[in-house]
């Protein structure tokens, strides 16, 4: 379950950066036909890299935007086989034969396209950075030039090395399927020639210049867990601190399958139960994920277990609370228990949540 | 009597006829050091050196200078190069070298230049002239509240112009500084009239929500309104002239235009500069007079010489800005200051109800600007005759940048990759400060020696205390509690009630350690974000946390002392004396009482046994060092003394301070800025040394200045991993940190297609969607007195360096379609321009003294080369060996050489360095011999004179330059600044005026490529133009397919240039090993190397790949001559393939030359450090945009020559 958690949070800030919070980006979703279809399809097709049963709805997209350069649709499906990965093996979830991709194409005005590409260059390392403990194992590979294509690799360093979690693709003019999709284009775009002047009145129809970035889903939830990992054993070592092991997952706060844990007094005692019950409650209300379970062990290894999903607080309410209201926040990585008010928790948490 | 011999051998024309046989050596010698055929062919001069071939020879030195060889025997000659093993040593040959050159102007070439340079100036120094000689226009009464140039007509009319139309003029343009790059007035005072300009953003009250200025928001000088040619069709010839120019014609529209215009800019701050500016120590002793200044250099100024305060060096100049200027110059009033704030501060609303008197503001500073003109005018061309150094100025002062999407997208990575690595930096920081947080736990922080005395104490948080009730009150509670019944829902609610015992407010971080909760943020705060946010390298608890040591000792900071480290007191009764004992035991008592946190002894002595592996060598074996220590005491004296005296006059009221006391038990096996061993009883601190001097104190160890120490481990950790990751991150972000304000704030002019140059529109790259733009630098043409430029931030470019964000800078600079930069190095320059002062010195013969045979055919294989020599007898690295060099050969002494050693080798004992530097100063520089003059006895006139080293000669010409009556470089006669002259200062500031004459000198050749390079670009019909020299190299832009012909004028420019040299110097042959630049480098961008693709964390792709910027060329003479057919002239059906051929052909001998240009280029990057130093030193008081006055100043600041920085190094050692 924790799992699937991560999973969803992760595409949900893939939503959010890629989608949400661009101007004009639009989401579609194919089914499993058009995919299988479009594979068969595309097996007797040169385009053999690219998406078309996601870029079926181009021209859907491109009249709901009429024509407004630059436009993007973005989807997340479900694909098969090893087509973005080259045959790997012996390398976990690499040579899964089903993959989620998170799959972005981009359309801007041909004047735009090197802005525009390193905007998104930019962008994308970015994002995958601003959820890492190390962001410094997030990196941009070297500019490959295909056919039809300058491909870009975001990488992460895996304990077998450096691989790709993203591929970033600026295609070439010749290679527009925008074109061939849309019968907008009137004439070819010719290049400005020395003397000669193009009618500055004439309508030329511009072929938008097509990006695409695609994340595979399981090579970021492998990547953030590695990430969270302290070290390979999932073990911290604190540097200053002699014979601390702790076993810690260190998930950003906004990928942690819950943002907050809490703990179960060691002697059940109704009285604290019946305010932990409000308390979850309302935090559900503000669509706070809590972890509310029975766990029966001392407080300390509720912590540890805790502190292993990578859950960063966690609330414990006691004797005193039930006197002024004060709780404990333990906070995953300094072990400290804060104190704060029970009223308090909800909008610490959503400040929590919301902060960059 | 010899001393006048030489000072007459500065001209070529009076040089002393002397006997010419002596030195022609026997045929015989020369034979027996013949190796091949090949040899035989060539030139040689009498020690073996290849010389120019002899067509060459023939063409350049027509006629001999009117002189014989000096009076120094051959044998002489052998017999010192033979002391050094030089003698007999096999030369290298190169291919002779046979190109017709176009004919020299005049008798030879020493004419040639002067009338090449009068052709160039004597339109302008005419024009000047005139100006000066006559009376002007009245200034009105009314200004022209218009858009555009008003002209003020002498019957007192005024009419609307496009622009003025006169030869030559004086023009000060204002900025109001708030509103961005944008001229807002400006006027102009020509013979015949004043004008006045406003920009339409004045006149007219809407605003602008444009950031970024256009070609039309500047000032026309020469084109209409939309216009890019002039009205006539024709460029004319014009002279305008301002107080920094460079600064008002960044405003001026044409000067954006990659061709045409001929205006050229002539800066009356340059030339106060070079006639009677300050150097930079002189302008820190005059600002420490005005304010009794405490700083070191005006103290030790002081020491030395009690009557500062009257020197006559005060008189002579003074500080750079206009009124101070004015007031030197033209003996009057300073001028009013006040009115210029408006522009600083003000808004437009501002500047539109006080338009007259601004206005009338701007037009007085240029009639003050005139005013001081025509008093300098007449002084620079006394002090400067030959008409090269004025061509060179002006050309220097229209540099040009051109710019493409590259420096957009350059800004936007640089910024964005910077903002990253801060905020991965901060991570990593949190994530530390995370980490010790747990040391809470079993109070395990007393046993660390750096968190030890943080705040450890936690806050609880805090709730108000019930309030007592009454009990007839309690009771009537308890009663309705009964009757609201023991629900649930009661029973919670009654806990959410406690919310309003909350108190106000609310504590901070209630349970963590202080510290730690120092670093976060309030959660009422706007950017509030989890967790300790607020760290940074700038917080003081950071270098802590990061577990810091320097040397293997932790770090500790002391509110008295500033940082600093511990090492642990030496064991009682080792070496101390009994009172130490006493002294210790004292302070021991001290600390019991004392409730403060106490400092864990046991675990630093634990740590520093487990760090110091060396530890055993110490004390080293040999001598008792402290008998060593004691001598460097006797030496370090009067600096203690002045310690002790500048902590007391500093701190008045305590009386507690903590003092240092020579005698006192000194650990032996470590030497620093201290011991003060009343910081923690038990252990000694040592403060960390700070860049002006031991009484300062040290604020931040990551600081910039301290990079240095990163890098060599000096300064270093032992949390390993983050921590160091942490430091490499700062270091990353160092440049773009210290750079990014002033490179964001370039003023960049983006132009339309139809602005754009038909080279560039009609070339076959050209993008229609492209963005073309251009910088124009503001530059002083003369920033120091050595005539050196100065820009902030071009003239101090870096490198590009792998682990700096933006420091491919140059590489952002990139040529537009059709357009090639050409551009070379001089090799060498400085050392080659010693040696051959040198040379003509002692036998008047290229590489005679050892210094110079070095400096031509020094060869790293056979470790004859300087800096293999060098490192040889100091055992350093050759790179090292440079650094000690150069700075030997600036200036620095003995006292320098041996810190530089210390730091180098820390093995070394203190005998061993002072015998190392003795041995490498005596065998270079030589011994010092006083001749005193039995005669005078009471004025104890001495001479002295080097003797015995390899650079003796050298240092001998050096100082009988910088001693004569009137210093003047040796080649174009330029004299030193009159604040220099020795009426000034007596025998003060000699290592500023030692380097004078070789960086002057340096100029002087600058003046003269750039003198040569326009007049063969006009005579050949070459397109291209001047773009930016930074230190000794030069670019031009050039229009593509010119570019080969272009590369061939620099390789004449620079046989001619070198030529001149050795002519002026009473030697009429060139050896050939420098006639040519090694290679010219045509490329479409800046860069050090036509091969470096400057990947940076910013460009982590590199240029290639990144950019799509190839490779660029460079090509050596053999090359260029081959592409060009040996010639200059345009050949009238340029066959392209047949190019394209050779160019492949020679694609193999690129790689062998690549290989080659390694070795002989002098790698300067030493000195990019240096001129670093110097943007942080004025890193805090970045200059105002708009102050314009204070910025002139600054900006000189920021490039002290390089002499200054020795003699600042070695005024701290002093």
């Amino acid at each position: 379950p924790l799992g699937t958690i991560l999973r969803q949070n992760i595409i949900k800030q893939w939503w959010k950066s890629v989608c949400v919070s661009q101007d004009n980006v639009f989401p579609v979703e194919n089914t499993l036909i058009d995919t299988l279809t479009m594979k068969k399809k595309r097996k007797n097709s040169q385009q053999k890299q690219i998406s078309l049963d996601t870029l079926q709805h181009y021209s859907s997209v491109y009249n709901m935007v009429q024509g407004q350069l630059p436009f993007g649709i973005a989807t997340v499906k479900t694909d098969f086989g090893t087509d973005v990965t080259q045959k790997e093996t012996n390398k976990v979830l690499y040579n899964s034969p089903q993959y989620a991709s998170m799959l972005l194409y981009y359309f801007v005005h041909p004047r735009n396209e090197k802005i525009s590409f390193d905007f998104w260059k930019r962008h994308r390392i970015q994002w995958w950075k601003s959820f890492a403990d190390n962001p410094s194992n997030f990196t941009m590979g070297q500019v490959r030039k295909e056919e039809d294509y300058t491909q870009l690799d975001i990488l992460y360093s895996f304990p077998w090395g450096d691989d790709t979690i993203e591929t970033l693709r600026n295609y070439n003019e010749g290679f527009q399927p925008g074109a061939k999709m849309t019968k907008t284009v009137k004439k070819k775009r010719s290049r400005k020639l020395a003397g000669v002047e193009e009618d500055p009145n004439a309508t030329i129809a511009t072929i938008p210049h097509m990006f695409e970035t695609n994340a595979v889903l399981e090579r970021a939830v492998l990547a953030y867990l590695l990430d969270a990992c302290n070290d390979t054993n999932g073990k911290r070592i604190s540097k200053r601190r002699k014979n601390d092991e702790t076993l810690l997952l260190n998930l950003h706060r906004k990928l942690a399958p819950y943002t907050v844990a809490l703990s179960t007094p060691e002697r059940p005692n109704q009285h604290i139960q019946e305010v932990t019950r409000q308390l979850v409650q309302e935090l559900r209300k503000a669509e706070i994920s809590v972890l509310s379970t029975h766990d029966p062990r001392p407080i300390e290894e509720q912590y540890e277990r805790y502190s292993g999903m990578g859950i960063p607080l966690c609330l414990t309410l006691h004797e005193g609370t039930l006197d002024n209201g004060l709780l404990y926040m333990r906070h995953r990585n300094t072990k400290i228990k804060e104190e704060i008010h029970v009223t308090k928790v909800c909008e610490y948490l959503l400040k929590f949540l919301a902060a960059d | 009597p010899r001393r006048m011999q030489h000072v007459m051998s500065n001209s070529p024309h009076e040089l002393t006829k002397q006997r010419r046989s002596s030195l022609i050596l026997s045929q015989n010698r020369l034979k027996s050091n013949l190796v091949s055929n090949k040899q035989d062919e060539v030139r040689k001069n009498s020690v073996n050196i290849q010389m120019l071939s002899q067509s060459l020879y023939e063409q350049v030195f027509k006629t001999k200078p009117d002189s014989e060889h000096n009076v120094i025997s051959a044998d002489d000659i052998i017999s010192h190069l033979s002391k050094f093993e030089l003698w007999g040593k096999e030369t290298t040959i190169n291919d002779d070298v046979d190109v017709k050159l176009p004919r020299l102007q005049g008798k030879d070439i020493s004419e040639h230049f002067y009338k090449i340079g009068f052709e160039q100036t004597e339109e302008f120094m005419s024009r000047a002239g005139d100006f000066i000689a006559q009376a002007i226009p009245e200034k009105p009464q009314k200004w022209n509240f218009k858009p555009g140039w008003t002209r003020y007509n002498k019957d007192g009319s005024m009419s609307l112009v496009p622009h003025p139309d006169e030869e030559i003029m004086v023009f000060d343009v204002e900025v109001l500084v708030p509103e961005g790059n944008f001229p807002t007035m400006a006027t102009a005072l020509t013979p015949n009239h004043w004008y006045s300009w406003c920009s339409e953003r004045l006149v007219s009250e809407r605003y602008r929500w444009v950031k970024d200025t256009s070609l039309s928001d500047l000032i026309p000088l020469e084109t209409a309104n939309n216009q890019t040619v002039p009205p006539s069709g024709e460029w004319k010839s014009r002279l305008v002239i301002g107080h920094n120019v460079g600064y008002d014609r960044s405003f001026v529209k044409e000067q954006y235009f990659i061709k045409g215009p001929k205006t050229r800019f002539l800066d009356t701050m340059s030339l106060h500069i070079a006639v009677s500016g300050f150097t930079s120590l002189q302008r820190i002793l005059k600002a420490g007079i005005a304010k009794e200044s405490q700083r070191k250099e005006v103290k030790a100024a002081e020491l030395r010489n009690k009557s500062i305060k009257d020197a006559q060096w005060l008189l002579e100049g003074s500080m750079n800005n206009l009124s101070d200027v004015y007031a030197l110059h033209c003996k009057e009033g300073a001028l009013d200051k006040e009115t210029r704030n408006i522009f600083v501060t003000g808004n437009m609303k501002d500047i539109r109800d006080n338009f007259q008197m601004l206005m009338n503001y701007c037009a007085s500073d240029t009639h003050a600007t005139y005013k001081v003109f025509k008093g300098l005018w007449p002084d620079f061309r006394e002090r400067f005759p030959h008409p090269v150094t004025l061509a060179g100025m002006l050309e220097m002062g229209s540099a040009y940048l051109p710019l493409n999407y590259s420096w957009q997208k350059y800004t936007t990575e640089s910024e964005a990759t910077y903002v990253d690595l801060q905020r991965q930096l901060r991570l990593m920081l949190m994530k530390i400060a995370d980490d010790a947080c747990l040391m809470i736990e079993d109070e395990q922080y007393k046993e660390d020696v750096w968190m030890w005395d943080a705040d450890w104490s936690v806050k609880r948080a805090k709730m108000k205390i019930k309030p007592k009730l009454s009990a007839k009150r309690q009771r009537e509670e308890l009663k309705k509690l009964e009757e609201a019944g023991d629900s649930e829902e009661e029973r919670v609610k009654r806990v959410l009630e406690t919310a309003s015992r909350l108190p106000k407010n609310i504590s901070h971080k209630p349970n963590f350690p202080i510290w730690y909760a120092d670093l976060c943020p309030r959660l009422k705060d706007d950017d509030w974000s989890p967790g300790p946010t607020k760290i940074s390298t700038q917080t003081r608890i950071t270098p802590k946390l990061l577990q810091l040591t320097w040397e293997g000792f932790p770090l500790h900071y002391d509110d008295d002392l500033g940082w600093g480290y511990l090492v642990p007191a030496p064991p009682l009764g080792e070496y101390g004396t009994p009172e130490d004992h006493q002294e210790q035991e004292f302070n021991v008592l001290i600390d019991e009482s004392d409730a403060g946190p106490k400092f864990p002894i046991e675990a630093l002595k634990a740590m520093c046994d487990s760090l110091m592996p060396e530890k055993e060598s110490f004390p080293p074996a040999g001598p008792d060092p402290r008998l060593l220590l004691n001598e460097d005491i006797h030496m370090d004296d009067v600096n203690k003394c002045m310690r002790i005296y500048w902590q007391n006059k500093k701190k008045p009221k305590k009386d507690k301070i903590k003092k240092t006391d020579a005698n006192l038990s000194v650990p032996t096996y470590h030497k620093g800025i201290g011991p003060y061993t009343q910081v923690i009883p038990g252990v000694h601190f040592f403060k960390l040394p700070h860049k002006d001097g031991d009484n300062n104190n040290v604020g931040n160890p990551l600081a910039k200045d301290f990079l240095a120490k990163l890098e060599d481990g000096t300064l270093s950790t032992v949390a390993g991993g983050e921590a160091f990751r942490a430091l490499e991150l700062s270091k990353m972000c160092s440049y773009w940190r210290n750079s990014r304000k002033r490179i964001l704030s370039q003023m960049t002019i983006w132009m339309k297609e139809s602005e754009l140059s038909s080279n560039i529109v009609k070339s076959r790259d050209y993008d229609v969607n492209g963005m073309y733009g251009a910088i124009v630098p503001r530059i002083v043409t003369a920033g120091t007195v050595t005539r050196r430029a100065v820009e902030p931030t071009w003239l101090t470019a870096s490198n590009a360096y792998t682990d700096r964000v933006g420091s491919e800078l140059k590489a952002a600079v990139q040529a537009p379609p059709g357009y090639h930069f050409v551009g070379a190095d001089v090799d060498s320059q400085e050392l080659w321009i010693a040696a051959i002062m040198g040379d003509s010195y002692f036998a008047r013969q290229h590489g005679s003294t050892a210094f110079g045979w070095m400096t031509l055919q020094g060869n790293k294989t056979e470790g004859t080369d300087l800096h293999s020599k060098t490192a040889a007898m100091m055992g350093i690295s050759r790179d090292q060996a440079k650094v000690v060099n150069y700075a030997r050969i600036y200036g620095a002494g003995r006292l320098f050489a041996q810190r530089l050693l210390r730091r180098l080798n820390h093995q070394l004992t203190e005998d061993e360095v002072r015998g190392k530097v003795n041995f490498m100063f005596n065998s270079t520089k030589g011994r010092i011999k006083f001749k005193y003059d039995d005669k005078e006895k009471e004025f104890y006139k001495r001479e002295k004179s080097w003797e015995g080293g390899s650079e003796s000669h050298m240092f001998n010409k050096l100082e009988m330059i910088a001693e004569s009556d009137q210093p003047a470089t040796p080649v174009l006669g330029c004299r030193i600044s009159r604040t220099l002259e020795p009426s000034a200062v007596d025998t003060d500031f000699m290592t500023s005026r030692v380097n004078w004459v070789v960086q002057s000198s340096a100029v002087d050749y600058l003046h003269l490529m750039l003198v040569s390079m326009r007049w063969l670009f006009q005579q050949f019909n070459i397109d291209g133009r001047f773009c930016i020299s930074i230190h000794d190299e030069v670019r031009y832009l050039v229009k593509s397919e010119d570019r080969y012909r272009a590369a061939l004028a620099l390789q004449i420019t620079n046989l001619w240039t070198r030529s001149m040299f050795a002519h002026s110097l009473g030697m009429s042959d060139l050896p050939q090993s420098v006639a040519f630049f090694s290679a010219v480098d045509i490329d479409k961008c800046l860069r050090k190397e036509v091969h470096q693709d400057c990947k940076t964390p910013s460009n982590p792709h590199g240029l290639e790949q990144g950019y799509g910027l190839p490779s660029g060329e460079a090509l050596d003479i053999y090359k260029i001559l081959k592409l060009t057919n040996s010639s200059l002239t345009k050949s009238r059906q340029p066959n392209k393939s047949d190019l394209k051929a050779k160019c492949a052909g020679l694609k193999t001998q690129d790689r062998v030359l690549e290989a080659k240009d390694h070795d002989l280029e002098i790698n300067d990057d030493e000195f990019d450090t240096k001129s670093g130093d110097f943007e942080t030193k004025d890193g805090g008081t970045e200059p105002n945009k708009g102050d314009e006055e204070t910025r002139n100043d600054n900006i000189v600041d920021l490039n002290q020559d390089i002499s200054e920085i020795f003699e600042e190094l070695e005024s701290q050692v002093r």
